[in-house]
């Protein structure tokens, strides 16, 4: 046995560290975003790609539109947000639990926007210290980049609010800011003084969801079990707001939070961990100090018995609500009430929001069914009617999908885990392309 | 292979991931004390399979210098005296209660639950957002830490997802330090002076080379996992020192027949004997297994004692 002995411990201590191979992210979970461009699709490795229907293939179909996976930017998410201007871009990774976030801001009217590189004048701001809290040494952050750079994770989506990005963090610098912050940054083009942050608003635990904005009030949940609507006004002084001047209100959920509130009609739709999804009415809200209590008119909580990522759906009178163990509720909005509840047949996690949209006509006349497409991790984007809840089949896309699915002109649009942008008939439902995002080429 | 990877779920992971959740849930919401009692419980648990690997290896110690004789007797002969070596060696396994692969077995059963356990911290406390949602499907419905979840990994100023070498000073010294002085001390203990030099010399090496290999190694780990290693090790110590033998480490080891027990850094009480042909005067005299096994030593001897004479009296007549 002796002999075998130090071989055996070796094994072990390379197993153990292989082990630890979970510790970082994939990425992959980027929605697609129509635009009359293109299809901007955000890669897990850091590419940005754009698909054009017309010719049905990327637009530079060699290098990436945005190369981010040589820049090694990190993984995405969260989905870009494109404007007239600009394309803002959120990534993070990490090594360990050592993690770091970028936010990137590229100029659509450079002239030369296939290459991106980071000496390029494709950005839109200029050189940038990475964030360094304020107890730590500025130098020990290493050079100037090209993009907002801070050591967290950005998972959720970033929302934009005037020329302030929004969006929702961990812990910065491991302990240095512990908890989770919603963090307004200055996206205005070119060097601005000091390092871009408006405001930091602090919650307990992280923010995995993204923010929703609607007038000057964002929305967003947090891992410490708490719904909370901030103030975006200008004009709050205190950069880290300790005092939560910038606090409308904040509402104690079951369980932790991680799905993106929907908020439709003055009613705030979200779920957790708990299993518990709630209907929040924005005028009670306000008027609820306790944050603790659902009023008894208009606001009801259904117990869905897992957990709930997905951001929900509405539709009509309607609200649809997908868990983590592959069930889909339709409650009805005023009540809570199911109308029907857990079809049968989806298998896989449900983590992003399912897509609503017309059936193909019937064959006697009369209107499509409302259908939805429901991405789970379990290689398909399930067709469920809106009906009865139904199975109905599924797009088969033969890897996970955790990135909600795009429904335009007839044909679903889809990112795979798999790093491929496919594309269905809603007709058929067959599979009328693929596209690898690595290399830009056809599949298989 | 997908039903290995089911039953290895089922079986070792859920188990464990669950147990260590609802420690947490227990223990004030600390991961690092569900770490520490989710370690000492699992030790403790197999007590049954250390003891009876130290027994077997005690036992294959007794036998070493009669295959020895064997192995000498058959020496450089033809294919049947070969297999006459192997079937005179199993007969005499066999006679002792010996089992050739017994020292390896209890090894072997443990290797799943460690590694289970590594993966079950990192799986508990997920650091990204797939392992978030894998989470879900792994906690039983009815475990009341589903509420708790995302479990904390802070544990006095460390984050146990967080590499060692990344942790503040001087934890990030101190942690290697302990996994490697706790690992000695755990082998010092058990470890005595053989008669050869030769395996003198390797005891000395592997005394040494195991726990500084191990506390290097503890700067790429993951803190929970060192912490996992630390009071695997303080465990098998203690568990070392009460039920397989009692010996002062900071003396010079002792007699050359006592084996030598090499206590794996990981948390294991891999066995690990010296051959000797004395029966030696030692310090855990009277602890139940050396005293058990000095019986069925004895036993032996009486009966090879009944076998030569019976043999003798067959050739007289």
């Amino acid at each position: 046995m002796r002999q075998f002995l130090p071989a055996l411990l070796a094994l072990f201590a390379f197993a153990a560290l292989a082990c630890t191979g979970g510790l970082s992210p994939s990425g992959g979970w980027a929605e697609p975003v129509v635009t009359e461009d293109g299809i901007f699709v955000a890669d897990k490795n850091g590419d940005l790609r754009v698909f054009d229907q017309d010719s049905g293939r990327f637009l530079d179909s060699g290098d990436a539109f945005f190369p981010g996976d040589d820049l090694g930017v990190g993984k995405f998410y969260g989905k870009p947000i494109i404007t007239e201007d600009a394309i803002f871009l959120s990534t993070y990774d990490c090594r360990s639990a050592d993690c770091e976030a970028n936010v990137i801001a590229i100029n659509r009217n450079a002239e030369n926007l296939n290459l991106q590189r980071r000496d390029s004048s494709g950005y839109l701001w200029g050189d940038l210290r990475p964030y360094t809290p304020p107890n730590q040494d500025p130098q020990s952050r290493g050079d100037f980049n090209r993009w907002f750079n801070i050591e967290t994770e950005i998972v959720g989506d970033i929302a934009l609010y005037g020329d302030t990005l929004i969006f929702g963090t961990s812990e910065i610098g491991g302990d240095k800011h512990p908890g989770g912050f919603l963090i307004a940054l200055d996206t205005t083009p070119g060097r601005v003084d000091g390092d871009r942050i408006k405001w930091m608003f602090p919650v307990e635990k992280r923010i995995w969801g993204s923010p929703i904005i609607v007038d000057d009030t964002a929305y967003f949940t947090s891992m410490d079990s708490h719904v909370y609507a901030v103030d975006l006004s200008e004009g709050i002084s205190e950069k880290i707001d300790t005092l939560h001047d910038r606090l409308i209100w904040s509402f104690k959920t079951d369980g932790a939070a991680t799905a993106d509130p929907l908020l439709v009609d003055g009613k705030l739709y979200v779920g957790d961990f708990e299993g518990s999804f709630y209907a929040l009415d924005l005028e009670a809200r306000i008027r609820d100090t306790t944050g603790r209590t659902l009023e008894p008119a208009g606001e009801w909580k259904f117990d869905a018995k897992a957990w709930i990522w997905a951001k929900a759906v509405v539709d009509g009178d309607i609200v649809y609500v997908a868990t983590l163990d592959g069930d889909v509720f339709a409650l009805n909005r005023d009540s809570g009430q199911p109308v029907w509840a857990a079809p049968a047949g989806i298998e896989g996690q449900i983590v992003a929001q399912p897509a609503i949209y017309d059936g193909p006509p019937p064959p006697s006349g009369g209107r499509p069914d409302r259908l939805l497409a429901v991405p789970s991790g379990e290689d398909a984007v399930w067709i469920v009617a809106t009906a009865n809840g139904q199975v109905l089949g599924k797009f088969a896309t033969n890897s996970g999908v955790k990135a909600s699915p795009v429904v335009k002109d007839n044909l679903i649009y889809v990112h795979t885990l798999d790093r491929e942008f496919q594309w269905f008939s809603i007709g058929d439902r067959s599979q009328l392309g693929c596209l690898k995002l690595q290399s830009g080429e056809r599949c298989g | 292979m997908e039903i290995f990877g089911l039953l290895w779920n089922e079986i070792i992971m859920r188990p464990m991931v669950n147990s260590l959740a609802i420690l947490y849930d227990v223990l004030f919401d600390n991961f690092g004390l569900s770490i520490i009692v989710f370690t000492l419980l699992i030790r403790f648990a197999l007590i049954p399979l250390t003891i009876r690997q130290t027994k077997q290896m005690k036992a294959m110690s007794g036998l070493q210098p009669k295959i020895k004789a064997l192995q000498e007797k058959y020496k450089g002969k033809s294919k049947d005296a070969r297999s006459n070596l192997s079937r005179e060696t199993m007969r005499l396994y066999k006679e002792n209660g010996v089992s050739p692969i017994g020292c390896l077995g209890p090894f072997v059963i443990q290797m799943p639950i460690w590694f289970g356990l590594f993966r079950a911290l990192f799986k508990a406390v997920p650091p990204t957002p797939e392992g978030m949602a894998n989470l879900n499907g792994l906690l039983y419905s009815w475990n009341p830490a589903r509420s708790s979840v995302p479990l904390s990994s802070d544990f006095l100023g460390m984050d146990l997802v967080g590499l060692v070498s990344s942790q503040t000073p001087p934890i990030n010294i101190l942690l290697p330090v302990l996994v490697g002085g706790t690992m000695w001390l755990t082998q010092k203990t058990t470890m005595t002076r053989p008669t050869d030099p030769r395996q003198q010399s390797t005891n000395q090496i592997m005394l040494w080379m195991l726990p500084i290999m191990f506390g290097f190694f503890t700067f790429q780990f993951p803190t929970g996992l060192a912490i996992y290693i630390l009071f695997s090790n303080i465990a098998g110590f203690v568990i070392q020192y009460f039920v397989t033998g009692r010996q002062n480490p900071f003396k010079s080891a002792g007699s050359a027949d006592q084996p030598v027990l090499a206590a794996v850094g990981s948390g294991t009480t891999g066995a690990e004997t010296e051959t000797s042909d004395r029966e030696g005067t030692s310090d855990d005299a009277d602890a139940p297994i050396h005293r058990k096994n000095r019986r069925r030593s004895n036993r032996s001897r009486s009966r090879d004692s009944r076998s030569k004479s019976r043999r003798s009296r067959n050739r007289r007549r």
